[in-house]
């Protein structure tokens, strides 16, 4: 892992992390962590919050499509033109270099994780994850866990784009006992919200 | 918890790449017409009630499903009908990738209040029409209610339901322009969006069923 994907919180990611675990109002029956720092950190106030619930660390870490020579002596001016030229070639099942995964293999681990949640005996899992996990996420359940081919790929990155995800937030979801997936209202933990319709 | 199908319409006229003087009005296509009749077999439990948007192709769609329930009663809403931001003194007639470059040009503007004519919807007109319809069907008595609807609609309403509702900003439009466009959350003809409404009116979007699995 490079440097990169090892950034801690800033002062105001912490104040995040503080703010997402006040959010609860019921224990979860389990923790879950990426296993980048970003999200253990974010994890720690809620950990902290519920000392008696069982923590686990899964596959959920960020996408990280550019290899990492690209994150080294580079501005992100640059980062941003490699980054649209992966996003550009649209192939599912490419990869940039060592240390990148391609979007095939990420929407695998995605698929995992639903798969995980389906399995666990558990009603209640609070994930501390990343931006693009969890978009995707929201458009692979949206889309019916489709199947990927370039076009797919190209229409979900677009779905993609359209979500936001700011630091903090939450993504609700819900599994019925058919096994179908609902997606509820993304939260910010930062913003208090009175009501769900307006 | 409440059930709400949100279906769109078979193929139309429009969809297919024919011109059409008032877009509102563009009929189901031969294709259009047996995407609707393959709609009533996927609908096993009888709804509580009906509700469909006032444009012809919406009607036409719902017409094999009325057949199936005709004791269910039904419902038209004007506030599900479809976007109507391009003008049809401007654009009617026009050939497909006019149209296409007319809607391009009309989001690039990127402006929530851009009004092409009189009597045309903003994109705030729209996100105000999504949430006024979405707190309506909350309101609804039923457990089970059926939407026959239309595609830029019915993906508005998942993108405003998942956003939480959020202000109505250029910087929101440009997210949803990229969501709810033709080339984002992939919801074709005759497909289906289950969504759920708890008691205490909190949306839940299911996946969309693809009307050919």
């Amino acid at each position: 892992m490079n440097s990169f994907h090892a950034f801690g919180l800033t002062e105001k990611g912490r104040t995040h992390a503080e703010l997402v675990a006040e959010h609860f109002t019921t224990a979860p029956d389990l923790i879950v962590a990426s296993p980048f720092l970003r999200a253990q950190q974010t994890a720690l106030p809620l950990r902290r919050r519920f000392p008696n619930v069982p923590y686990e660390e899964w596959a959920v870490q960020e996408f990280v499509y550019l290899a990492a020579a690209r994150f080294q002596d580079v501005t992100s001016a640059d980062l941003t033109s490699v980054s649209d030229a992966y996003w550009a070639r649209n192939d599912p099942d490419h990869i940039d270099g060592e240390g990148a995964e391609s979007f095939v293999t990420f929407i695998q681990r995605v698929a995992m994780l639903r798969e995980q949640l389906v399995q666990t005996s558990h009603d209640f899992v609070a994930i501390v994850s990343h931006g693009l996990f969890l978009k995707a996420f929201v458009w692979y359940t949206l889309q019916g866990s489709p199947r990927l081919t370039p076009k797919v790929m190209a229409r979900g990155a677009m779905t993609m784009r359209g979500l936001h995800i700011g630091n903090g937030s939450i993504v609700k979801t819900w599994l019925d006992d058919n096994g179908d997936w609902y997606l509820g209202r993304i939260d910010e933990a930062s913003v208090v919200h009175t009501t769900w319709g307006e | 918890m409440k059930q709400v199908w949100f279906i769109r319409h078979g193929e139309s006229e429009g969809n297919a790449g024919l011109p059409h003087a008032v877009s509102a009005l563009t009929p189901l296509t031969e294709k259009g017409m047996r995407q609707a009749d393959a709609i009533p077999p996927r609908i096993v439990q009888r709804p509580d009630l009906i509700v469909i948007s006032p444009f012809p192709r919406a009607q036409q769609t719902a017409v094999p499903t009325l057949q199936k329930f005709p004791d269910v009663p039904t419902e038209n809403w004007d506030e599900v009908c479809e976007f109507m931001a391009l003008s049809d003194t401007k654009h009617g007639d026009k050939v497909w990738h006019h149209r296409i470059r007319a809607a391009d040009q009309w989001w690039h503007k990127c402006d929530p209040d851009y009004c092409e004519e009189d009597g045309m919807e903003t994109w705030r007109a729209l996100i105000q029409r999504v949430r006024i319809a979405r707190t309506r069907l909350a309101a609804l008595p039923h457990d089970f209610v059926v939407v026959f609807t239309h595609g830029t609609f019915t993906r508005t309403l998942v993108w405003d339901t998942v956003q939480g509702s959020p202000d109505i900003t250029r910087v929101a439009m440009r997210r949803a322009r990229e969501f709810t466009r033709m080339h984002g959350l992939q919801f074709y003809n005759g497909d289906i969006i289950p969504a759920l409404v708890s008691s205490d009116g909190k949306w839940f979007i299911g996946g969309v069923e693809h009307a050919h699995q």
